[in-house]
């Protein structure tokens, strides 16, 4: 996969910014120069300039978008947090805790706190890691 | 010339602007078709060097895994490496009278292989390890698959530039890509042993056998006698807490040929694949057998109870395919609640005091006792 190194995808973020930043210079710069064309009485060519300014700040703004998008799906994924539930049948304790590995569904655990007999994992799940 | 054709009169920065826009039109005329063939080859690049971190980081769980559940100085890698590209070729179709027996001799051949490797890869691995790390192994075998199919497209793609190879893969992608996402988080999963959520009908299984002495009915599949309202349930899931789902079709058969077919009825728990817009752990009701896989285990189930005209109910608790692969949500769990009341209603419902029914709680038992 060497045509698609780190290199290249580094570079292509740099053309990514250069192209956005260019295009937000050039649309800035429409846009002053048909506010001047403007106030000097000429609205077509003002329009026309203003038009192409428009143009150049939504695109800057689109390739910023697309980016930002794509940075959000590379940020790295944060797994789940996986959780035991652990149950006494006598009595109805039930308390939480994070899995620990050998945990199963239906395994004996130690004595309840309350009445000594022994807890039972009756549940494992994953909760969804907090943004 | 093309200056003088575009505008006579016009200043030179709008006789530029002018030609840019009409030489763009020449451009993609000419190279549109390539230019989007290049778009393509991007993205399609992009999901390959994905897949190849995660089959690297699979890889990885599983020499890891190996190394941690064998004890003594083996190192599995070479082992795990050669193993990686095992593949199982399907009988062929054109007759398909008899195709379902030459399935399953061929899954059964497959099965035993894969255990015997892990019993090479780890000879001391107790019965619930050697179970998980067949599930890593099996994970990693399908990311590695996933990673060499797109890898291929990508450079045959790359090779004929031609757009319509490269097409074909990309309007797959996303689902490809959610699938080998959902396989990354399935293969923690097994080496931790926790539960996923394709187990949500053994979790059922095991809540209704939970405390009762249960027997081997087949090949990692036991099956455990209750009663409910007078009825007498016979509760069969695969053999926990090990990551299996057992032979349920081989085991629903024997206990309805040791019941001689008296068998009031049949009720068979799985999680299912849900509607884009369904609820995650929503559960639902039908007839038939619910059960996945080639068809073969649906296949016999089907066959026994036409045999003996046995109703056979299914409850199935809804996810997406990433969740049925991945560690159990808790929606998932809870919809295991719901699904054990469905049963018990089904069966109340439809059966009278002395009736004899069967529950097959269906999936990988994963993180799963009983």
């Amino acid at each position: 996969m060497g045509s698609i190194s780190r290199n290249a995808r580094a570079y292509s973020f740099y053309i990514f910014i250069i192209l956005a930043l260019g295009m937000l210079f050039i649309g800035v710069y429409y846009i002053f120069e048909a506010v001047v064309i403007l106030q000097s009485g000429d609205s077509e060519g003002g329009m026309f300039q203003l038009a192409m300014g428009v143009f150049g700040v939504g695109a800057s703004g689109y390739i910023f978008l697309r980016f930002r998008n794509k940075m959000t799906l590379l940020r790295k994924a944060v797994p789940p947090t996986i959780i035991t539930i652990t149950e006494c049948k006598i009595c109805g304790l039930k308390s939480l805790r994070n899995f620990v590995k050998g945990d199963f569904v239906f395994k004996s655990l130690d004595e309840c706190k309350k009445c000594s007999e022994p807890m039972l994992i009756t549940g494992i799940y994953a909760e969804k890691a907090k943004k | 010339m093309i200056l003088s054709l575009v505008s006579q009169e016009a200043d030179i920065g709008s006789t530029l602007l002018n030609v840019v826009y009409l030489g763009s039109f020449v451009f993609f005329m000419i190279y549109g078709q390539k230019f989007q063939t290049w778009m393509i080859l991007r993205d399609v690049g992009n999901a390959v060097l994905k897949l190849k971190i995660m089959r690297d980081k699979a890889r990885s769980l599983a020499i890891s895994t190996a190394k941690e559940v064998e004890k003594e100085d083996i190192d599995p890698t070479p082992r795990i490496d050669h193993f990686l590209e095992y593949f199982s070729i399907w009988p062929v179709g054109l007759d398909p009278g008899g195709i379902v027996p030459k399935f399953e001799h061929i899954l059964n051949v497959r099965e035993q292989r894969f255990k015997d490797e892990v019993k090479i890869i780890a000879p001391n691995a107790d019965k619930v390890q050697a179970n998980n790390l067949e599930g890593v192994i099996e994970v990693a075998i399908g990311l590695n698959a996933i990673y060499r199919i797109i890898n291929h497209f990508y450079l045959l793609g790359k090779k004929t530039m031609s757009l319509y190879v490269i097409m074909q893969i990309q309007m797959q992608l996303p689902q490809i890509m959610e699938m080998a996402k959902a396989y990354s988080l399935a293969i923690k999963a097994f080496a931790e042993g926790q539960p996923i959520g394709d187990g949500a009908g053994a979790i059922v299984a095991a809540k209704m056998m939970y405390g009762v002495p249960h027997k081997k009915i087949s090949k990692e599949t036991i099956v455990a006698e209750t009663q409910l309202d007078g009825r007498k349930l016979l509760i069969l899931k695969a053999e926990g807490p090990g990551s299996t789902v057992g032979k349920p079709g081989d085991g629903l058969k024997k206990l309805i040929e040791e019941e001689n077919g008296r068998v009031a009825m049949v009720v068979m728990v799985d999680a299912a694949g849900k509607l884009e817009g369904d609820t995650s752990g929503g559960v639902s009701e039908g007839t038939g057998a619910a059960i996945g896989g080639i068809g073969v285990e649906k296949f016999i189930i089907e066959e026994i109870s036409v045999k003996y005209k046995i109703p056979v109910h299914a409850v199935i608790v809804k996810e997406s395919i990433k969740e049925s692969v991945s560690p159990m949500t808790k929606e998932i769990l809870e919809g295991t609640d719901i699904a054990l009341a469905r049963v018990k209603r089904i069966i109340r419902e439809g059966t009278e005091e002395g009736d004899t029914v069967i529950v097959a709680g269906i999936g990988n038992t994963v993180g799963i006792g009983q």
